[in-house]
């Protein structure tokens, strides 16, 4: 059954604290110290009205924006990468360690990949709505102690916001894990799992990098097939409650923003399980 | 006679290389069944198409009457088993019966870790554990759920005589005190002809014999001379039908009584005979009688 299949992925993830942890902890923990340090001590350090109170504590402490913020921060790729590692030794381990011959006859193929994609996506999500608390507590605890006013809340469409920064993050995630998937079950490695998704990965940041002066209106709608994290930036646009000037978002391409992640996510996904079906699994 | 086993005109092609060849065969419910045959006859791929973990390229193959790779209470260890290097023995068994469905009994997992031997290493990580441990953990991995069958590929290989010797009770005991059906392939044949009730010879995929061991044994002749002579072709050719080459020697399948009048004839026809014993028939000659018979052809 599915569930066996995710219990038992679930059980050999924890037992794997290594990859656990740098995977899915490191880089929140990691986030969380560096804005206590920045809350606590650079802010101050560089603050060029000594002793009086620095810009940044004259600005009230927005907590929605602070959520949203930590759900989709600058440093995202980062992210992505560090939650790679988690899907390469997630996908690939088995071939790495000559398990599937061990696994294999436990439980149906189907379900035995199904379960690690689910807890890829548990895994991923635990670690943005991680990274996001700490980041949101370590913003708490610097505007308290510079004696910010907080306001905000997470009534209304503060909570529409914030789960749809939430769900964008996440798909995005869930679609660099597609790829990572896809490379591990074509190719049996953990390290072609980690590098084709990341080749990839910043083969379209380029290719998007070179197309960001493009107002939105003149957008094509392949665009976001080509650049998935193109449509995920679109898709964040579309979430605003008010756009931008001159950013107005055509609608057929935030559907054919929407339309490409599935497509990224279903195609990856679900080529890695049409080839593990059919897959020779007597040598890994 | 159940057949929880059949391969049915059963063909597996690597490129050019025929690994099961057209092989027809049924395992029988209940015993020891052995599958034998020297390096690449087929012995793992068979084992490899009744666990699902690949497709023939033509053929049928049942297990417990359907088709492979389906899960079902089937125990399994293919080759020299590989773990999760970061699990201890313990852990190893936990998660691949909560895969399996069995929700990761501590309790039935404590006990097949002293079955195997494996009580004081239950908390090791595999990663430290010998071939003979691997082996060891790998059949405590086959008994999880209590299976009515498991299919073992050289489940002694790897350890010390003393581990050679409590699996192979292990082995016998599964199969006559807990009623499990044991199939197993191995290249000792000494050690196939204690344990195995049933054996089936392969030779590059072809099925060269099959059946219980004392009637292959049997069929093999029985007790023979063995003579070491100095010229074994033209002793061969003076002996007739009932004589066979094994290395300088020839082996003639006949009784107590005709022996004299043969070592005569033998004499004066100028054959020189260093040495002359009596040796009883076993798996090994019907192995190499059979696997012989077909390369010959």
């Amino acid at each position: 059954m599915l569930v066996d299949a995710i219990a038992a992925e679930t059980f050999k993830l924890t037992k794997n604290w290594r990859t656990s942890f740098f995977a899915f902890v490191f880089l929140p923990v990691v986030g969380l110290i560096i804005a206590l340090l920045s809350e606590l001590w650079l802010e101050d350090a560089f603050n060029p009205n000594q002793g009086g109170p620095s810009l940044p504590d004259l600005i009230p402490f927005n907590l929605t924006q602070a959520v949203i913020g930590s759900l989709q921060p600058p440093t995202f790729p980062l992210t992505i990468l560090f939650c790679l590692i988690g899907a390469a030794v997630i996908f690939a381990g088995e071939y790495r360690w000559e398990t599937w011959r061990l696994m294999a006859p436990r439980n149906t193929r189907t379900n035995s990949l199904l379960g690690k994609i689910l807890v890829y996506a548990g895994a991923a999500a635990a670690s943005l709505l991680l990274g996001a608390v700490l980041t949101v507590i370590a913003g708490l605890i610097g505007a308290v102690a510079d004696g910010q006013r907080i306001v905000g809340g997470f009534e209304g469409g503060a909570l529409n916001l914030i789960l749809g920064a939430f769900g964008l993050s996440w798909v995005h995630l869930l679609q660099a894990g597609a790829v990572a998937a896809l490379a591990a079950v074509a190719t049996r490695s953990i390290l072609a799992a980690l590098m084709v998704p990341l080749g990839l990965g910043i083969a379209q940041s380029i290719l998007q990098a070179l197309t960001s002066n493009m107002p939105p209106a003149e957008m094509e709608w392949w665009r976001p097939f080509l650049m998935p994290s193109l449509g995920a930036d679109i898709l964040k646009m579309a979430l605003q409650p008010v756009p931008l000037p001159g950013m107005e978002l055509p609608s057929a391409l935030v559907w054919a923003s929407a339309a490409a992640l599935a497509v990224w996510i279903l195609g990856g996904f679900g080529g890695a399980l049409a080839l593990f079906l059919r897959q020779d699994l007597s040598k890994e | 006679m159940t057949a929880i086993l059949t391969a049915t005109n059963l063909t597996k092609t690597y490129g050019d290389v025929h690994a099961l060849d057209g092989l027809t065969l049924a395992a029988p419910e209940g015993g020891v069944y052995g599958l034998l045959g020297p390096n690449g006859a087929g012995k793992s791929t068979l084992f490899r198409i009744w666990l699902g973990l690949i497709r023939p390229t033509a053929g049928q193959a049942t297990v417990l009457g359907g088709a492979p790779g389906v899960p079902r209470r089937i125990g399994s260890m293919i080759e020299t088993p590989r773990f999760h290097p970061f699990l201890s023995a313990r852990d190893t068994l936990k998660m691949l019966s909560i895969a399996g469905g069995l929700g990761g009994d501590a309790a039935e997992i404590d006990a097949l870790l002293e079955r195997v031997g494996l009580t004081e290493a239950a908390g090791r990580k595999v990663k430290g554990f010998s071939v003979g441990m691997h082996q060891r953990l790998g059949v405590a991995a086959a008994l999880l759920g209590s299976p009515s069958m498991v299919i073992l590929d050289e489940p002694t290989s790897g350890m010390d005589p003393n581990g050679i010797n409590e699996m192979r009770a292990l082995l016998r005991s599964l199969a006559d005190n807990d009623g499990v059906t044991v199939v197993l392939a191995s290249h000792q044949l000494a050690e196939v002809q204690k344990i195995c009730d049933r054996v089936a010879i392969l030779n590059r995929g072809k099925l060269a014999a099959e059946g219980k061991v004392s009637e292959l044994i049997g069929g093999a002749g029985g007790e023979r001379l063995r003579l070491s002579v100095n010229d074994p072709a033209r002793a061969q050719a003076l002996i007739g039908q009932a004589a066979s080459l094994d290395d300088q020697s020839v082996l003639a399948a006949i009784s107590r009584a005709d022996a004299p009048a043969l070592i005569r004839k033998l004499a004066t026809e100028g054959v020189d005979i260093t040495e002359a014993r009596w040796v009883g028939a076993d798996l090994e000659a019907v192995f190499m009688q059979q696997t012989e018979a077909r390369d010959a052809r």
